[in-house]
C-alpha cells in the first residue's frame, strides 16, 4: 500500500494518463480541424501582410517618383 | 484579369489585381507578357499583391494611345494561359535582388525577435544547435587536411559555447551569416548576368518545303531543311546558302563590322544578322550543335574554372588561422591556463576581414559603375590589379573598326580631288563600309559629285563597273580591276602604290582601260590608344601584346605606332585563346581586351577580360568587365581603382590584425575587461566596414 503513498508513483501514473489523453486529443478529428484552420488563418494572415507591405512599398515608390518628377530629376 | 488602377501618370501606370491574382511561379510569365507589349519600356511584377508597374513610351507623341493599349492588354491577361518560361534576365536579376533583401531582413528580424520573445533556455538551445553546425564544418575541414577560416570559426564558436558565452557565439554566427549571404548574392547575380542573353533568340523560322514557305518552331527544324531568312533577321541555324544572295553582318562571330556578301554555296552561322537581301539556307546544325553554342560551352567551362578561385577575403583570413592556433598553443604552454588560451581563439580577426572585404569590393564596383564600367565581381578587380600582361585584339578594340580613307594616289595627270569625286560618285550607290569611307571623305573635303555616269553595275564581292564620258569606269579590288577588267598598270605605278599604301587596303580606279588612281583605306587606331598603353605601363603592366587576324604588315604598323612590344598577326579566330593560355602557362597574369564573338574564348581563358563598349553581345556577356564608354583610358582608370582597392583591403587587414592583437594583449594582461574588449572589437568592426563604404576617389 505504501506504493500509493509514493509521490513518484502518482507522477508516473499521471504521466501515463496524460500521454494517453494527449494522444487521443491529438488524433481527434476536431483537433485536426482546429489545427488546419489555425494554419490556414496563419497562412492567409502572412499572405495579407505581404500584400499590405508590398502595397506600402509601391505607394512609397510612386510618391518618390512624383517627387523626382516635380524636382525635374526624372 | 480584374485589376484596379492605383497610379496613373503619362509614361507610368500601376495596376493592382490583389494578393491572390496569380502565384509567384507565374511572375516570370506575366513579366514576359508585359514587356512583349510594343509600347512597354519596362515592367515590374509582384505576385504578393498582384501588382504590375509598367513604364511606357508614347505612340506618335500620344501617351493616351499607349495607355489604352496597356489597359486592353491587362484586361485580356490570363496568367494561367501564358506559356512557361525562365523569365527575362531583367526579371531574374530583380527577383534575385528581392530575395536578397528578404533574406537579409529575415536574418536581422529573426535575431531580434529571438532576443525579445524567446525565453533564454530555448534561445540557448537554438544557439548551441546552430553553433554545433559550425563546429562540425570546422572538424570536417580539418579532417580534409585544411587549416582554413572554417576551422577557426568552428573553434571560436565551439570555445564560446564551452565557456557558456552564448551571446558572443550568437553575434559571431550572425555576422558570419551576413557575410555569407552577401557573398552568395554577388555570385548569383554575376552568374545570372553572364548567362542572360547568350542563346539565339529566335522562336520560329520560315521553312521552304515543295516551294511553299511555312512558319514552324525553331526546335522542330531538322538538319537538311531549307530555311528562308530575310533582311534584318538573325540567322537561326548554321548552314549553306542554297538560293539568293545577301550581306551578312558576322560581327557577333568574327568581330569585324563589315558586312560580308554571302552567295550560293557559302556558309552562314547562327547568331549572325542578315543586313540586306534574302537567302535560303540548308540547315547543317541546329540548337545545341551550332558554332555559337560550341563557343558558349567553351565559355561555360572556363567560367567553372574561374569560380573555383578562392576569394581574396577568404585567402587573407585563411592566412591568419595558423597564427591564431600558434598563439593558442604558446599561451597554453606558458600560462598553463586553458581559459586564457581559449581567449586567443576568441579574438575574431576573420569576422571583420570577411565583412569589410566584400563591402570594400562592392563599394569599388559601384564606383566603377559610376565611371561607366561594369565589373562582374570582386575577383576580377583583384586580377586587374595584379595583372602584368595585357592582350589587345586589334580591330574594334585598338581601332574603331571604321575604315577611313587615308590617302589618294592619282595617275594620268588627274588631281586627288578628281579621283575622289569620281570614286565617291560611283561608290555611293553601294553603301558597304569601304564605300562609306570614300563617300565620307568626299563629304569632309566638300567635294560635290553630280551623277555623270550611266548605269551602275555591282559585281558581287569585287567592285563596280559603269560608263563615264562613254568610257568604261571600274572601281574595286586589284583582282577585279587589273586581272578581270584588264586595266593596265605600269610596274612603276604599282611600285608607287605598294610603297604609299603601307598597311592600308587599296581600292583601284580604272577609266577607259587605264589606271586613274588608287585609294588607300585603313582602320586607324583609336586616338587615345597610345596614351592609354603608356599609362598602363606606368601602372605596372610589363607586357603589352596585340593579337590580330590581319596581315603582319598592318599589325607591325599599328604596334609601332602604339608602342606595343609583342604582336601576333594572321591568327585564326579559334586560335586566339591558345595564345592567352600559353602566356598564362608562362606564369603571366593576363588581361584580355576584345570585342568580337571570336574573342570570346580568349576572353574566358584570360585571368580577367574586358569587352569594349561596342562589342558583340556574346563578348560583353563573357567578359568580366565591360566598358560603356568608347575610351581605352577607362582601362587605366580601372587599373588605378583596382590597385587602390587592393591597398584598402591590405590596410584594413593590417588595421584589423593590429587592433585586435592589441585587444588580445590587453585582455591577456588584464588591462581590458572582457566586456570592454568585446565592445571595442565590435565598434572597430563596424567602423572599418563604414570606412570601406567610402569612395576610393580615383583622380
Amino acid at each position: 500500500m505504501s506504493m500509493f503513498k509514493n509521490e513518484k508513483f502518482w507522477l508516473v501514473v499521471a504521466g501515463a494518463v496524460g500521454s494517453a489523453v494527449a494522444k487521443k486529443v491529438l488524433k481527434a478529428k476536431k483537433t485536426r480541424e482546429l489545427a488546419v484552420q489555425g494554419l490556414a488563418h496563419g497562412m492567409k494572415f502572412t499572405a495579407d501582410a505581404k500584400a499590405a507591405f508590398q502595397d506600402m512599398k509601391d505607394e512609397a515608390a510612386d510618391i518618390c517618383n512624383d517627387a523626382k518628377a516635380e524636382a525635374g530629376i526624372k | 484579369m480584374k485589376f484596379r488602377i492605383v497610379y496613373d501618370r503619362p509614361g507610368r501606370l500601376r495596376l493592382r489585381a490583389g494578393a491572390y491574382a496569380f502565384d509567384r511561379e507565374y511572375e516570370a510569365r506575366v513579366h514576359k507578357a508585359c514587356v512583349g507589349v510594343p509600347c512597354v519600356k519596362s515592367a515590374v511584377v509582384h505576385s504578393a499583391n498582384g501588382g504590375l508597374l509598367l513604364e511606357y513610351e508614347p505612340q506618335n507623341g500620344d501617351y493616351g494611345a499607349s495607355r489604352s493599349q496597356i489597359l486592353e492588354f491587362a484586361k485580356s491577361l490570363n496568367p494561367k494561359s501564358l506559356p512557361e518560361c525562365d523569365g527575362e534576365t531583367e526579371y531574374q536579376l530583380q527577383s534575385l535582388d528581392d530575395s536578397f533583401k528578404a533574406s537579409l531582413m529575415g536574418m536581422i528580424a529573426r535575431r531580434y525577435l529571438l532576443r525579445w520573445f524567446v525565453p533564454f533556455p530555448i534561445r540557448t538551445a537554438i544557439t548551441v544547435v546552430r553553433g554545433l553546425r559550425y563546429v562540425a564544418r570546422g572538424v570536417s575541414t580539418l579532417a580534409s587536411g585544411k587549416l582554413s577560416v572554417d576551422v577557426l570559426d568552428g573553434a571560436a564558436i565551439g570555445a564560446s559555447l564551452l565557456q557558456r558565452h552564448y551571446e558572443s557565439a550568437g553575434t559571431v554566427m550572425f555576422l558570419l551569416g551576413v557575410s555569407g549571404l552577401l557573398e552568395d548574392y554577388t555570385k548569383a547575380r554575376t552568374r545570372t548576368a553572364l548567362t542572360g542573353s547568350l542563346a539565339v533568340k529566335v522562336d520560329k523560322v520560315w521553312v521552304v518545303k515543295d516551294g511553299v514557305d511555312t512558319l514552324i518552331e525553331l526546335k522542330n527544324v531538322q538538319v537538311g531543311d531549307l530555311v528562308r531568312v530575310r533582311s534584318g533577321s538573325m540567322i537561326p541555324v548554321d548552314g549553306r546558302v542554297m538560293e539568293g544572295e545577301a550581306f551578312v553582318n558576322e560581327s557577333t562571330m568574327t568581330g569585324e563590322s563589315k558586312a560580308v556578301m554571302k552567295t550560293r554555296g557559302k556558309t552562314v552561322f547562327a547568331g549572325t544578322v542578315l543586313e540586306e537581301g534574302a537567302i535560303v539556307v540548308k540547315v547543317r546544325a541546329v540548337n545545341g550543335n551550332t558554332k555559337i553554342q560550341k563557343i558558349i560551352e567553351l565559355i561555360d567551362h572556363s567560367e567553372d574554372l574561374k569560380a573555383s578561385v578562392q576569394s581574396r577575403a577568404e585567402h587573407l583570413a585563411d592566412s591568419i588561422v595558423p597564427f591564431s592556433f600558434l598563439g593558442f598553443g604558446l599561451t597554453l604552454l606558458f600560462t598553463q591556463n586553458i581559459s586564457r588560451a581559449v581567449s586567443i581563439l576568441m579574438v575574431d580577426y576573420s569576422c571583420a576581414i570577411k565583412l569589410s572585404t566584400p563591402i570594400s569590393v562592392i563599394s569599388a564596383l559601384r564606383e566603377a559603375a559610376d565611371m561607366d564600367m561594369t565589373v562582374k565581381g570582386g575577383k576580377y578587380l583583384e586580377e586587374f590589379a595584379l595583372a602584368d600582361t595585357i592582350v589587345f585584339d586589334k580591330t574594334g578594340t585598338l581601332t574603331k573598326a571604321e575604315p577611313r580613307l587615308e590617302k589618294i594616289i592619282p595617275f594620268g595627270g588627274r588631281s586627288e580631288d578628281e579621283i575622289l569625286k569620281i570614286a565617291a560618285c560611283i561608290e555611293e550607290h553601294f553603301p558597304h563600309s569601304m564605300a562609306r569611307a570614300i563617300v565620307k571623305a568626299a563629304l569632309e573635303r566638300g567635294i560635290a559629285h553630280e551623277e555623270e555616269h550611266a548605269d551602275v553595275k555591282y559585281i558581287v564581292a569585287h567592285g563596280i563597273a559603269t560608263a563615264l564620258d562613254e568610257k568604261r569606269a571600274v572601281i574595286g579590288s586589284k583582282h577585279f580591276v587589273i586581272e578581270d577588267e584588264k586595266v593596265t598598270v605600269s610596274e612603276e605605278d604599282q611600285r608607287i602604290i605598294d610603297k604609299e599604301a603601307g598597311a592600308a587596303s587599296v581600292i583601284y580606279l580604272g577609266i577607259g582601260g587605264e589606271l586613274a588612281g588608287a585609294l588607300c583605306i585603313s582602320d586607324p587606331p583609336r586616338e587615345e590608344a597610345a596614351v592609354a598603353i603608356r599609362r598602363l605601363r606606368e601602372s605596372g603592366i610589363k607586357n603589352v601584346v596585340m593579337i590580330t587576324g590581319d596581315s603582319k604588315n598592318a599589325a607591325e604598323r599599328v604596334a609601332e605606332r602604339l608602342g606595343i612590344d609583342t604582336f601576333f598577326a594572321q591568327v585564326l579566330p579559334e586560335d586566339k585563346h591558345r595564345y592567352v593560355e600559353q602566356m598564362k602557362s608562362e606564369g603571366k597574369r593576363v588581361i584580355m581586351v576584345g570585342d568580337g564573338i571570336n574573342d570570346a574564348p580568349a576572353l574566358a581563358a584570360a585571368n580577367v577580360s574586358v569587352a569594349m563598349s561596342d562589342a558583340s553581345d556574346i563578348a560583353r556577356e563573357t567578359a568580366d568587365v565591360t566598358l560603356r564608354r568608347e575610351n581605352l583610358e577607362d582601362l587605366v582608370e580601372l587599373r588605378l581603382l583596382s590597385q587602390k582597392l587592393m591597398e584598402r583591403i591590405m590596410m584594413n587587414y593590417r588595421f584589423i590584425v593590429t587592433f585586435n592583437t592589441s585587444l588580445l594583449v590587453g585582455g591577456f594582461f588584464g588591462l581590458l575587461s572582457p566586456t570592454t574588449s568585446a565592445f571595442l572589437h565590435n565598434v572597430s568592426t563596424m567602423g572599418i566596414c563604414a570606412k570601406s563604404m567610402t569612395k576610393l576617389k580615383v583622380e
